[in-house]
């Protein structure tokens, strides 16, 4: 029987007017606290950001763990977006 | 200690002011303490984001309390610690990866070999050793030219060094080595940049096909010279009417061109008079796979009647008929037109 699967909850987080590193370490910091729930899919994670750099350290650490990310362009900067990885 | 100096030290302990200056130069200390704990957790930090792969912490943007409240080292411990998780799981799933490539390295009935850019083996397969290579021999890191062509110079149609040449793969028909033929497909692996790191080269021994496939073009070539010396007028038809063979005594018969057979059909060359005679033959034929002697009537390329006798017979395939054979000889101007 198929299983309907539940879109999975997106938190977002607006880190506009910080700089890398700290971009980098809340998102780190979200990612170890929601680790489960991004396991089994049950969320998502979005850091609103208008650091560029943190458009590149946030997706490679968080490839390195193992997630999918996707970065968007959006009117006022980007939205970095964490998921289970695939 | 002089007189003076001893009556100073008493008055300034009961005063406090030694306590006092104890106090500020151990609070000094402390303090000292403390700034070198901070630079030593913001160098370990910094050292710890420099391996996540970002900058180093501006002092601006995190002062030392801050530092100590975020805990940037316990944040970056724990997401090292999923990053081992993840490389873990990835191991598992490379080294399961790995064994299903051994397997099917292992199963595979044809010859596998990897080379690097440099030509050099680096693996292969059981079957590639009994296709090409001495039991016990050692080859890895070897050129692939020595070891399986036996010359230290590539050949010049080394299929390797097309691949080298070309970047993509490419397939070989009946390699000649030694006697023996093979079909080749070869494969390059690319690293993230496009350069090539490895090239995969499947060998597929096809001699014993090579050898029938002569041996039936041979046969063929013999029986073709003797149809094409019949009296007979020889025609093979697929069961859609069109003609997959004629001999030359039927195209002279009829006065076609060898070129003109592929486009003719069955009913181009039954004279109308006979036509419904004939396709009932043809029909009973295709059903029933059951051939006979027939009379009929053909028409020539310039319209003029031949009267025939034959034979037909149908060859099938899985219960259905795969062409039809006919033999005919000219049978005078009897005008007849019957089974």
């Amino acid at each position: 029987m198929d299983r309907e699967q539940k879109a999975p909850q997106v938190i977002e987080f607006d880190i506009r007017g910080q700089l890398c590193p700290a971009t980098l370490l809340i998102a780190l910091k979200e990612l170890n606290r929601c680790k489960e729930q991004l396991h089994n899919g049950k969320v998502q994670l979005a850091f609103k950001t208008d650091n560029r750099d943190a458009t590149i350290t946030i997706p490679e650490a968080a490839g390195n763990m193992g997630y999918g990310v996707e970065v968007r362009h959006v009117d006022d900067g980007y939205l970095v977006v964490i998921e289970r990885g695939h | 200690m002089k007189l003076g100096e001893k009556l100073r030290d008493v008055v300034e302990n009961l005063s406090g002011a030694n306590e006092s200056r104890r106090l500020v130069a151990e609070n000094e200390l402390l303090r000292e303490r403390e700034r070198q704990a901070h630079t030593y957790v913001r160098s370990k930090v910094n050292q710890l984001l420099r391996v996540m792969g970002t900058l180093p912490l501006r002092a601006e943007e995190l002062d030392d309390k801050t530092l100590l409240d975020l805990d940037p080292i316990g944040i970056i411990a724990d997401a090292f610690d999923q990053v081992l998780e993840h490389l873990n799981d990835t191991n598992d799933k490379l080294k399961l990866a790995n064994d299903e490539i051994q397997a099917i390295l292992t199963a595979a009935n044809v010859g596998i070999l990897v080379v690097d850019a440099e030509m050099k083996v680096q693996a292969f397969n059981p079957k590639l050793r009994e296709m090409f290579l001495p039991a016990g021999m050692d080859v890895l890191g070897s050129t692939c030219s020595k070891v399986l062509c036996g010359q230290e110079i590539p050949p010049p149609d080394c299929t390797f060094a097309k691949i080298m040449a070309c970047k993509i793969g490419l397939q070989r028909q009946e390699w000649a080595l030694k006697g023996r033929n093979y079909d080749v497909a070869a494969a390059p692996i690319k690293n993230k940049f496009g350069e090539i790191t490895h090239v995969v080269l499947v060998y597929n021994e096809v001699t014993d096909r090579k050898r029938m496939m002569e041996s039936l073009q041979e046969s063929e070539e013999m029986f073709r010279t003797l149809l094409d010396n019949s009296r007979d007028m020889v025609q093979g038809v697929t069961p859609d009417g069109m003609f997959l063979y004629v001999n030359r005594a039927w195209r002279q018969a009829l006065g076609y061109g060898e070129d003109e057979i592929d486009r003719l059909s069955i009913h181009d060359i039954i004279h109308p008079d006979c036509r419904e005679h004939c396709l009932g033959f043809f029909n009973t034929l295709m059903a029933t796979g059951r051939g006979g002697e027939i009379d009929a009537v053909f028409v020539a390329r310039d319209g003029t009647r031949l009267p025939v006798r034959g034979k037909i017979s149908c060859s099938l395939k899985d219960g259905k008929p795969l062409v039809t054979c006919g033999i005919f000889h000219p049978a005078g101007e009897t005008g007849k037109c019957m089974e």
